[in-house]
């Protein structure tokens, strides 16, 4: 890999979360235990998360808060066009892109028209996700309470089933790697620079010209889309869901940890800290037993706590003074 | 320089693979040693914190008075007074119960799984253990579902859905006809969960045949903080009974709000299932509990052997009754012992073959069931629900009358009329 | 009719108790713009304190009050020094993840020191109730009400007219001017983080006879509304916090009345939705007092 390559630290960060991908599977392809492959794949899955929530909520300093409402949308789009219509998942997880995109389209507008400031465009969107989560859990059609399940007991790939959870891995991963490149190429790109102002100081970007409202609403979109795709491959996955689960806001929280400690203006920040943060939080709860659980309560709030005021800027901020020393300035 | 960067790269690599490497391997290496040879392994799944972790502390308690009562007679015969041992683990959400039953079957090679009181975590965690082959008994979620799609490692011995409305249906009729009172009309007051969901169904389609019309089903949402509505509504609507499904949080609320309302259906309040027959709601409620009507699948105060006795043993380890599917939970273990007898081995398709066999008429699981046999898809058909009234903090069966040890204060009085 | 009016004095009362739990909340949010999502939690504690007061100690939540509201403030305060302080030089999503932190952490120490279970505090009169014009009311949501009434009252004229509530406002509309006119805002901060949470543990403290508590409770039964209310009624603005409070207890009530009960909850967030579309500042659009 040229040098000239890898100096740029978007570039960089490419490469090695991609490494990292690589070498997950390669684990994965080799670990001996469901236990640990049943982890990894929800890490892939946080990651994911986590990693296209940068786009709204780390480059465009958008206070997306509610982010789990496309990813629940995701996984009931999956869920009822599956089980409800027999629509192949492979084609789900499109179709949930889509429809996630079209939410996150029309949540942009609605806040962009009404101009509505940062915090409560983050109240807005946690109060919208549970507002759909009320919606789903009276909704007949869609299992109320009772919730959408799956069955599956034999290996399918044409309808995303599978016994073994290797595939589910490499799947996941496969995700993972294109939210990556997604993200890159984004930071990569016009748009990329376009929202880093943005982010900046709004006045100033406009007065360069930049229609900061268009702007916002693709970075949001695009997040939305893919957190949705996301979460269809999440039904398939876990083969029941339903509102409280995937509407909840302490997984929306606990998805957005990876990328605040890790750092949510980088690449590697989200994918390495879900990476090793969902991981710890399986094991520690497998570990410390049922009672516990309040122990761990106050463990995963102190880390929270004290991870984000030590770390402001997320681990990613030191990595990148570490590349910068490194390859020099460009 | 060009001969720094692929040292870099392959550096990087190497160490990115350790690290993924030591995160799967490294705590394989330090896994617990396999189960000894007088070791049998059972995972249990009980929501052990959170909303329902009343229920699971209960049920664990069950599981440990089971398991010291086996291992005290001298453990599994049939394997050479093998004692079991118990593996609790977590199971609050769908996610965790799935990881959990993963860990317990690959890593902890447990011989059967016991689980996992609430329906979705339980029909997402049997498709994994049928997956591999281990047995999984079903003591406390109640969803149809579990044994509707054709697994073969699966077995139910809680009723299903539909039990509660029809036998409810039965009873109150039963009792309105020995008070000479007629009973025409019901209001349903359930909780938006999935419990709640499916009494709901079972209800609308089972009520009509009974000839008893249902004036308004009334759904709360989880967590409401006053249920003024549904009271107001109950009081307009009128019904002569009102059937009730819901959480313990939400039962101590609106028992709290009809004294306060002052509002009593004409002739009782029938609660099904688990919140409403815990003691820890009627302890709660206190006085507010007086003449409620519960409907489940056993209390201690019942008309079967060693009834009395299974309650007086839970109520010294856990200073509470036997209730809220401890009681199925405890029967669950001794049956599962039973097909580990029979088996004679802890191989999974051994067990399961045992499990679908049984034919119990006898053992410990009598004080609860007259007989233990499953059907094809591994439902174990109970007659009847039974019906207890709550008097005194101490619910006595009063239905079926085959099983009833006390007659029923029916009309149930009002708030007024009460000590 | 009658129907009607029993649903709109049952709401207007449980409205109060809404108002309670969300005047400490307003307060930190109106001076601070710090969206405190632990907030909740001082309201647990609070539950449980009185509980623990009157079982282990016979006295009623209506004298432990005034222990539990200097507990309260005092714990909140270490927490703005500890904790909050300096987690305002960060950006706003770091400040409400530490907010969150700092919930999870209140809730597994509750946890440890109490376990999961529910816990109820039966006071004989708990369940008491006196009639006003037709309609039945209980003794505890009216007290937790008249509370709610006297504490915004209090509030608005503190704020109007003391030293330390004129700075609070100063303080709240320009940090630094407030600053460079001798007001010190740290200190300000201090006791504002610290009245509101002594505020919900208050409130936690009046409301516990007609509840019952579990470590989650406060997150589960409460937050969302007293999220609704804060933004509705303006952030800062006590009156505008019990406005807010009964239109929300008055509309979950007659929308479960007339949608049905399942979809009560659904009506206070569809309102807060409209709201921060159309009515952002809130009623008192953006004016502390």
């Amino acid at each position: 890999m040229p040098r000239r390559f890898l100096s740029d630290w978007r570039n960089w960060q490419l490469a090695v979360a991609m490494a990292f991908v690589v070498a997950a599977g390669a684990a994965g392809a080799f670990a001996g235990s469901d236990y640990f492959l049943q982890i990894m794949v929800l890490a892939a899955i946080y990651a994911a998360v986590g990693t296209a929530w940068t786009i709204s909520g780390g480059l465009s300093g958008l206070l997306l808060l509610g982010y789990i409402s496309f990813f629940g949308l995701g996984a009931y789009v999956d869920g009822l066009l599956y089980t409800k219509f027999g629509v192949n998942p492979w084609l789900c997880m499109p179709i949930a892109f889509a429809a996630a995109g079209l939410l996150a389209w029309l949540i942009a507008l609605l806040t962009l028209r009404f101009g509505l400031s940062e915090d409560y465009f983050a109240m807005f969107t946690v109060a919208l996700s549970q507002v759909l989560k009320y919606i789903l859990l009276n909704w007949e059609f869609a299992g109320r309470a009772t919730g959408v399940y799956l069955t599956v007991v034999k290996d399918d790939f044409a309808t995303l089933s599978f016994v073994d959870r290797r595939p589910y891995l490499y799947i996941a991963l496969a995700l993972l790697a294109i939210v990556i490149l997604v993200t890159w190429a984004v930071q990569r790109s016009r748009l990329g620079y376009y929202l880093a102002a943005v982010r900046e100081n709004d006045q100033a970007a406009e007065a360069l010209g930049i229609d900061s409202a268009k702007v916002k609403t693709k970075a949001i979109v695009l997040s939305g889309a893919l957190a949705g795709m996301i979460g269809a491959f999440y039904t398939q996955f876990a083969t029941f869901i339903d509102p409280k689960q995937v509407f909840s806001l302490a997984t929306n929280f606990e998805m957005l940890l990876g990328p605040v400690l890790g750092g949510r203006l980088s690449i590697v920040g989200p994918v390495f800290g879900a990476s090793f943060l969902k991981p710890l939080q399986d094991l520690l709860r497998g570990w410390l037993g049922g009672e516990a659980d309040a122990l761990y309560l106050v463990l995963y709030g102190a880390v929270l706590t004290v991870g984000i005021l030590v770390l402001p800027k997320g681990v990613a901020a030191y990595v990148e003074a570490w590349h910068r020393r490194r390859y020099g300035n460009p | 320089m060009s001969q720094c960067k692929p040292d870099v790269k392959r550096r990087k690599l190497v160490k990115m693979t350790a690290a993924a490497a030591a995160t799967t391997v490294l705590p394989g290496a330090l896994a617990p040693a396999f189960a000894q040879p007088n070791e049998i392994k059972i995972g249990f799944l009980l929501p052990l914190t959170g909303s329902f972790a009343e229920a699971g502390q209960l049920n664990k308690q069950a599981v440990e008075m089971a398991v010291d009562e086996i291992n005290r007679a001298g453990g599994v015969k049939s394997l050479k007074g093998a004692k079991i041992t118990a593996l609790f683990a977590n199971a609050t959400s769908v996610d965790e119960a799935n990881t959990e039953t993963t860990r317990l079957i690959t890593r902890e090679k447990v011989a059967g799984i016991i689980g996992a009181y609430s329906s979705g975590s339980t029909i997402s965690s049997t498709v994994i253990a049928e997956r591999n082959n281990v047995p999984y008994l079903v003591p406390n979620a109640l969803a149809d579902e579990i044994t509707a799609r054709g697994l073969k490692y699966v077995f139910k011995t809680v009723p299903h859905f539909s039990q509660f409305a029809t036998n409810a249906a039965e009873m109150v009729l039963q009792l309105s006809e020995g008070a000479k009172q007629e009973l025409k009309t019901c209001a349903l007051v359930r909780e938006n969960n999935f419990f709640g969901n499916v009494v709901g169904r079972e209800f609308a389609k089972y009520m009509p045949g009974f000839r008893i019309q249902i004036l308004k089903d009334n759904i709360f949402p989880t967590n409401p903080t006053s249920f003024e509505d549904v009271i107001l509504s109950l009081r307009k609507d009128n019904p002569d009974v009102v059937f009730a499904a819901g959480e313990p949080s939400s039962i101590t609320l609106l028992f709290k709000q009809l004294s306060e309302l002052r509002y009593w259906p004409k002739l009782g309040w029938v609660g099904l299932g688990g919140g409403y027959t815990n003691p820890i709601t009627w302890g709660n409620l206190g006085k507010l509990a007086e003449g409620l009507i519960v409907v489940n699948d056993w209390f201690p105060d019942i008309k079967l052997p060693g009834a009395k006795e299974a309650n007086e043993r839970f109520r010294k380890r856990s200073g509470k009754d036997m209730l809220g599917n401890s009681n199925t939970t405890y029967a669950g273990v001794h049956i599962f012992k039973a097909a580990l007898e029979k088996a004679g081995s802890t191989d999974g398709p051994k067990i399961r073959e045992a499990l679908a066999g049984l034919d119990l008429v006898e053992g410990p699981q009598t004080f609860m069931y007259e007989r233990v046999k499953f059907d094809q898809t591994g439902f174990m058909n109970r007659t009847t629900l039974v019906g207890a009234q709550v008097r005194g903090g101490q619910a006595r069966v009063i239905w079926p009358s085959a099983l009833r040890v006390s007659d029923a204060a029916w009309p149930v009085p009002d708030w007024a009329r009460r000590a | 009719m009658e129907v009607i009016l029993q649903s709109l004095a049952l709401g207007l009362l449980q409205g109060g108790v809404y108002a309670l739990v969300a005047c400490g909340l307003t307060l930190i949010y109106g001076v601070m713009k710090v969206v405190n999502f632990a907030h909740a939690e001082f309201l647990t504690l609070g539950m449980y304190l009185a509980i623990a007061a009157w079982q282990l100690a016979g006295v009623s939540p209506y004298v432990s009050v005034v222990f539990i509201f200097a507990l309260a403030c005092a714990l909140g305060a270490a927490a703005q020094a500890l904790v909050i302080r300096p987690a305002l030089k960060h950006p706003q999503i770091n400040q409400m993840l530490i907010t969150i932190g700092v919930s999870t952490m209140l809730i597994g120490a509750m946890q440890l020191a109490w376990g999961p279970n529910n816990r109820v505090l039966n006071l004989a009169w708990s369940g008491a109730t006196f009639e006003l014009g037709g309609v039945r009311l209980s003794y505890v949501r009216a007290i937790a009400f008249l509370a709610a009434v006297l504490i915004a009252a209090g509030f608005w004229l503190f704020l109007k007219h003391t030293r330390t509530g004129m700075a609070m406002r100063a303080a709240s509309q320009n940090p630094v001017a407030a600053r460079l006119m001798g007001v010190s805002v740290q200190r300000v901060n201090l006791i504002t983080f610290g009245v509101g949470t002594g505020l919900a543990g208050l409130a936690g403290a009046l409301i516990a006879p007609a509840f019952f508590v579990n470590p989650t409770f406060g997150t589960d039964y409460f937050i969302l509304a007293a999220f609704v209310i804060v933004v509705l009624g303006t952030m800062g603005n006590f009156v505008g916090a019990l406005l807010g409070g009964l239109i929300i207890g008055v509309a979950e009530g007659l929308g479960g009345l007339l949608l049905g009960p399942a979809l009560r909850q659904m009506v206070s967030l569809a309102l807060f939705v409209v709201v921060l579309l159309v009515l952002p500042r809130g009623l008192f659009r953006g004016k502390v007092t």
